[in-house]
């Protein structure tokens, strides 16, 4: 679910943190840059694990910041290809099913990863398995087993002038990043069925 | 920024929930009210120079593993002693990562989590596998039936 990634970048350090030790300063910035943020073909960075390298400061005419490059190793949240997890049901419509993980809510199993005799009942608002004559619900707020199946990168551009003041609706309703996930063999679905 | 390597290594859940909670506790962060005592709070400074973004991911991160089946992991032995049982087998580093993660618990489970699991290990191997887990996790009847309840209402 979790991996370390190896990034380098060149972090700005305010005058007012000079006066701590310098590793301090770094992870606090970085934190501030990264934590909950989405990098671009990535994943979701969690926080910084450790620095590996601090290189000497630079200073820009005009800033009394000091720029250092440095070499640091974060946790991304990123599963790979096959992995399986386990989140809740948010949402259950015709198309599919949304799951949450808390921290990470863009996860989608459409209609064709599920099991195959699996129904929508537009009266329960449910997904319903029919394994051998027994009926089975994916209710919402149900804990269940998936597989990630692939992930989707959208690049989201900074609003236009008319989008930031309201006046015209964003084009893009897409999340960052987000997890098509399948639901077709034993042992996934709701966790109670397989206990 | 430049990424010098992206998959440098898997980290397990439990790594990430102790990393989080070294955080939290250098921190002084307090999620969910556990610490009424007023004079407590005063003492230590709630420290926001690292950004509310990591705060923010934390709790939701704590949050999810906290309910996860790692939370049954307690400390650093019995992490390594399930680690060092599962290298006795042929096994891919990623099929003993997941069942560190999930620590299954029915062989439907176990063969989600490892390929052509029948074939390469054996049910016999599996049964141990599973026989470890129980053994070294044992799951309280008491907390299953009063969920079977819950569920049931």
């Amino acid at each position: 679910m979790f991996i370390l990634s190896e990034i380098e970048d060149l972090v700005r350090i305010p005058p007012n943190t000079f006066n701590i030790p310098i590793q301090h300063a770094i992870t606090d910035e970085l934190h501030k840059k990264y934590s909950n943020k989405i990098i671009n073909n990535l994943g979701l960075v969690v926080s910084i694990w450790d620095i590996s390298d601090i290189k000497d400061g630079l200073l820009k005419p005009g800033d009394g910041g000091s720029y250092v490059g440095v070499t640091f190793r974060a946790i991304v949240f990123k599963p790979f290809r096959g992995e399986v997890l386990t989140g809740w049901v948010t949402e259950c419509n015709p198309m599919g099913i949304k799951i949450r993980l808390g921290f990470f809510d863009d996860i989608w199993i459409p209609k064709n990863y599920l099991f195959e005799e699996c129904e929508f009942k537009e009266v329960e608002k449910a997904w319903v398995w029919n394994m051998d004559g027994n009926e089975l619900f994916i209710d919402m707020n149900e804990k269940v087993r998936f597989r990630v199946e692939e992930e989707n990168f959208y690049n989201i551009k900074p609003k236009t002038s008319n989008e930031a003041l309201g006046l015209e609706e964003p084009k893009n309703k897409l999340p960052a990043y987000s997890l098509i996930a399948s639901c077709q063999e034993y042992g996934m679905g709701c966790i109670s069925w397989w206990d | 920024m430049k990424i010098l390597s992206e998959r440098d290594s898997f980290l397990s859940n439990y790594e990430v929930s102790q990393h989080l909670k070294e955080l939290k506790q250098k921190y002084h962060w307090d999620f969910n009210g556990e610490e009424n005592n007023n004079n407590h709070k005063k003492k230590h400074k709630h420290f926001t120079s690292c950004g509310i973004d990591l705060e923010v991911i934390t709790k939701d991160v704590l949050a999810n593993l906290e309910v996860s089946e790692c939370a049954q992991i307690t400390n650093k032995d019995q992490f390594k002693q399930l680690m060092s049982f599962l290298n006795q087998f042929e096994l891919m580093k990623v099929e003993k990562l997941q069942i560190i993660n999930s620590l299954p618990r029915s062989m439907v489970v176990l063969f989600t989590l490892i390929e052509e699991c029948e074939e390469r290990l054996g049910i016999e191997n599996c049964e141990t596998i599973l026989g470890k887990i129980n053994e070294m996790f044992p799951i309280e009847q008491e907390e299953g039936e009063e969920e079977d309840q819950e569920m049931e209402a």
